[in-house]
């Protein structure tokens, strides 16, 4: 290992005055990693459902809530006709979406590299009430780059994956993977930036528009 | 509840006047005034003469060894009193916050620091919260306006007190000041290290003053009162200048600070 | 960056004259300042929040080492790489390295005031690498050639005109002719431009605003998204953090995601919070081949064994700024370094000297008002003054305000001296003010009258009254 680790770490130590991590104290710190203490979870009034969409709203998504996953492609159809965006969409390799049949008029095809698709559609991982956020994760269907390059970005979520909180998505990978994804992307509106004389404009880098549609 | 004309009891607090340095130099009225208004809510008033500074300029200015001195001082002269009072949160805030900080590593002085500490008060604070007292007897026809200092705001707390006593002054009508939570660029040596940002912060605060309406800025640190009136006389402003224990002790007809013959 | 603390006092006077920067700055008790109070009214759980994100943190410092190492072993399992520097110096070669071994071209940046810190773009320029920063007001001030004035709205201080005229000179080359006024077509053409760089670089740069010891990963905060484009397209990723921003779990994490971007820009969450591990797996459909992480000391370790320990819980809000009442007359070039604001005020002297930004402990009321929104409590008003006392024992500060104190603190420890000097000081002072009620000109008090009058005194001292009153009654 390099002399400069062996220097930070000394240097570090003899602040804390104390030298290597003793057993008893690497166990103690390990326990505490691994029992992940959560800590205060502000309370909200609204139901999940409210909420998530409250928030999301807030942050200048659109939002629609349809009762089957039948109705998604005419929504979809919908949206990008009322934004006059091509109908040339980019998805995520989710057996969700490729079940989805879309009409003649709507070009939805996987993502390959290298495409240049300015409307995109892809699943989340689970979408969190508190905070109003979509959680994506990177994966073999799922490449993070659909969730920043295109102009749209539409995302299919099922109302059973909403979750009161970050925390419970956390336990809910942990459970699922034995490894966190290489992106984990909480999403929690367009993109947007403040930057030009401290008034937001949106469309700074990633999605100029997000729209949510919950299914469910 | 308790009104300002409670009767001396046998039992009455004994009061140590600390009355800060800059009253004693600048505005002794203040010091009247605030004895006045311990001596109406049934104090024994005592002025210890071995008083001077609390050290806060020291302390401040990083010089430890005069602060703790000076801190010494006040606890020689002021430990036998029930409480420590006076008329300024910077100087009680640098008593009851500051001085057990200075201590900390002083495990025989710490404890009869803290004690005095525990027993220190700024003046209104003192009379709302210890002594509950509601109402003063005193009149005061104008509109006025109310800085709070920055010490009195988040070190001591101090923030519906004052108000409270305007509220029961006679005639007074309060217009509250637009960000009433900034300082006024005095701070201490600041405000002489680096007047041209001092100067812009006291502009501000005066502008806000103005545009409240008030005729009258009171305040409960001299510090604070004597930056603002020095920029109002130099901005060629008419708004009065009072320390608010000369309002609440009814003692505001004299000259406001900073207020000539002319 | 090469510091300019020496010259505060002369950068604020000159901060003070400028109309531009004077009307950005006014606009943050209403912008920044207020958005924070609706997130914190809106949150009854706030105090809470602050207080467990003060002991998470104390804990995390208190076993630092261990953290790192933990974090570190996570990070090689991840398939990433962890390498340690001590000084900007050695953090700057590592990252050149990198580049240089990955045969790159062009680097972009996600923002990062780490990367300030050690000035990695000059580096990287000098050994022959394209840089081009991503946020766009980090992109703004590199085109200016000018350092950040805030560390979460870094060209708060730049006009739309002037973002115009950059934008017309800088672009015209890739064919924007048409100089661009509107807010909104100056955001675009920054996309537009910016996109293209993305989609070319080989290498891409974030610092990171947590490191997870559980996982391994680093946590990205943006509202832009330009963060995550530079951590997924190039085939390199670097991240610059320092050793102080390792927690140790993903809740720890939540907890101070729910103070980070509501302390900062009045937001409940931005628009994107990322959290990165590792390289592209291998089944992955994008990402990175290559994950490198540089950790930083570069005097943490110091402050860690020091009273300014509490600095390192940081979290690089500004909130501390926005409240400043001498930042919001100033801004943050004033302060000459890349830290502005009470944080710079602590974390400047520490790194680049307290000879060299000896003002800036001092350019402060001690108001109080940034320890009362710190998000993680820092007592930065104490910090200060501690900082003021290590001058002070150095004898750094200056010397006439040394001697007029000493003077001072030497007078009033002699109550009796004391009485005997001022009693015939403040009658005189009296006298002379009486008619005018005040003086214009002061000599030894040129600091004050410079900017303001001085209140003439009532006349003999309250001690002396006080005492005459007692003799009468008796």
């Amino acid at each position: 290992m390099s002399a400069a680790r062996e220097q930070v770490l000394a240097r570090i130590r003899a602040a804390l005055g104390r030298g290597e991590p003793d057993p008893e104290r690497t166990t103690e710190l390990r326990e505490r990693i691994a029992q992940h203490p959560r800590h205060i979870e502000p309370a909200f009034g609204e139901t999940p459902r409210q909420r998530f969409r409250q928030k999301l709203e807030a942050a200048e998504a659109s939002f629609a809530e349809l009762e089957t996953l039948d109705a998604v492609a005419a929504e979809i159809e919908r949206y990008l006709e009322a934004h006059g965006a091509e109908k040339r969409i980019a998805t995520s390799g989710d057996d969700l979406l490729r079940a989805i049949e879309w009409p003649a008029s709507v070009d939805a095809q996987p993502w390959v590299a290298g495409s240049d698709h300015r409307v995109s559609l892809t699943t989340a991982y689970c979408g969190i009430a508190e905070t109003g956020s979509l959680l994506l994760v990177s994966g073999e269907q799922n490449p993070t780059c659909l969730n920043f390059l295109p102009d749209y970005h539409v995302v299919v979520i099922k109302a059973e994956q909403l979750v009161l909180r970050m925390e419970d998505a956390w336990d809910s990978l942990r459970a699922s993977t034995r490894q966190m994804p290489r992106s984990v992307n909480f999403i929690s509106g367009p993109s947007k930036t403040a930057d030009v004389e401290q008034t937001v404009e949106y469309g700074a880098h990633g999605p100029r528009c997000l729209h949510v549609i919950l299914v469910g | 509840m308790t009104s300002i004309e409670t009767i001396h009891s046998a039992e009455s607090p004994h009061v140590g006047l600390f009355v800060t340095c800059l009253v004693d130099l600048y505005r002794p009225s203040v010091g009247f005034a605030t004895v006045e208004l311990l001596e109406q809510a049934g104090c024994r008033v005592t002025v210890p003469q071995a008083q001077t500074c609390c050290g806060q300029p020291a302390f401040n200015s990083g010089d430890d060894h005069h602060a703790r001195q000076l801190a010494i001082q006040v606890l020689d002269a002021f430990e036998e009193f029930d409480y420590v009072v006076g008329p300024s949160a910077s100087c009680l805030g640098t008593i009851r916050c500051h001085y057990p900080e200075m201590f900390a590593d002083d495990a025989a002085l710490l404890p009869r620091i803290e004690a005095l500490s525990a027993k220190s008060h700024e003046l209104v604070s003192f009379l709302v919260d210890v002594l509950d007292v509601e109402t003063v007897e005193a009149g005061f026809d104008h509109r006025v306006t109310y800085h709070d200092s920055c010490s009195a705001l988040r070190e001591l707390g101090i923030k519906s007190q004052p108000r409270k006593l305007l509220a029961s002054v006679a005639g007074l009508e309060l217009d509250e000041l637009q960000g009433t939570d900034i300082c006024c660029g005095f701070g201490g040596t600041f405000c002489v290290k680096y007047p041209e940002i001092s100067g812009r912060m006291a502009a501000d605060k005066i502008n806000a003053v103005e545009a409240s309406g008030a005729d009258t800025l009171l305040a409960g640190d001299l510090g604070c009162l004597l930056n603002l009136a020095g920029k109002i006389r130099r901005e060629g402003k008419s708004t009065r200048v009072y320390h608010i224990a000369e309002v609440l002790a009814n003692m505001a007809d004299g000259k406001s600070i900073g207020e000539g013959d002319d | 960056m090469q510091p300019n603390s020496r010259h505060f006092q002369v950068n604020a006077e000159s901060a003070l004259r400028e109309p531009n920067l004077q009307s950005a700055l006014k606009q943050l008790e209403s912008g920044f300042v207020a958005g924070r109070q609706r997130c914190y009214d809106a949150l009854p759980e706030f105090e809470a929040l602050r207080d467990r994100a003060k002991e998470v943190l104390d804990h995390t410092l208190d076993n630092l080492d261990a953290y790192l190492l933990e974090y570190e072993a996570r990070v090689l399992e991840s398939g990433g790489l962890v390498h340690w520097a001590s000084t900007p110096e050695e953090a700057r070669e590592i990252v050149v390295r990198i580049c240089r071994d990955a045969e790159a071209r062009s680097v972009i940046r996600g923002k990062s005031m780490i990367g300030e810190e050690i000035g990695i773009n000059d580096a990287l320029e000098a050994n022959g690498f394209e840089v081009t920063e991503t946020d766009l007001g980090e992109y703004i001030l590199q085109l200016a050639k000018e350092p950040p004035s805030h560390i979460v709205a870094p060209a708060i201080h730049k006009t739309k005109d002037e973002i115009s005229d950059l934008f017309l000179e800088h672009h015209r080359g890739l064919g924007f002719t048409q100089r661009q006024t509107e807010r909104s077509a100056l955001v675009n053409e920054a996309r537009q431009v910016l996109r293209e760089k993305f989609l070319a670089a080989d290498v891409g740069m974030t610092g990171a605003n947590f490191l997870i010891a559980e996982t391994g990963s680093n946590v990205i905060v943006t509202n832009e998204g330009n963060g995550d484009l530079s951590s997924t397209l190039p085939r390199v990723q670097i991240v610059t953090a320092a050793v102080d921003k390792v927690v140790p779990t993903l809740e720890d994490a939540s907890l101070l995601l729910r103070l980070l971007g509501r302390s900062a820009t009045g937001q409940e969450i931005t628009a994107y919070t990322t959290f990165t591990t590792g390289p592209r797996r291998e089944r992955d459909a994008d990402g990175p081949g290559e994950y490198h992480v540089v950790l930083i000391d570069n005097h943490r370790s110091e402050m860690l064994g020091s009273e300014l320990r509490p600095m390192l819980r940081c979290i690089r809000c500004g909130a501390c700024m926005n409240h400043c009442p001498v930042y919001g007359r100033i801004g943050g070039h004033a302060y000459g370094w890349v830290y502005p604001g009470p944080m710079g005020s602590v974390l400047t002297p520490l790194m680049v000297g307290l000879d060299e930004a000896g003002h800036l402990p001092n350019a402060c009321t001690l108001n109080g008002r940034c320890e009362t929104v710190c998000p993680v409590k820092i007592p930065l008003p104490r910090l200060l003054r501690s900082l003021r006392s290590r001058q002070h024992l150095q004898r750094q500060n200056s010397s006439l305000a040394r001697i007029a104190l000493s003077l001072w603190s030497w007078v009033a420890l002699r109550p009796r001296l004391y009485q005997l000097l001022t009693r015939p000081a403040m009658a005189l002072l009296a006298r002379l003010g009486s008619r005018s009620g005040g003086f214009r000109r002061m000599p030894l008090a040129s600091g004050w009258t410079r900017v303001r009058d001085l209140p003439a005194p009532q006349g003999s001292t309250f001690q002396a009254r006080w005492q005459q009153q007692q003799r009468d009654r008796k």
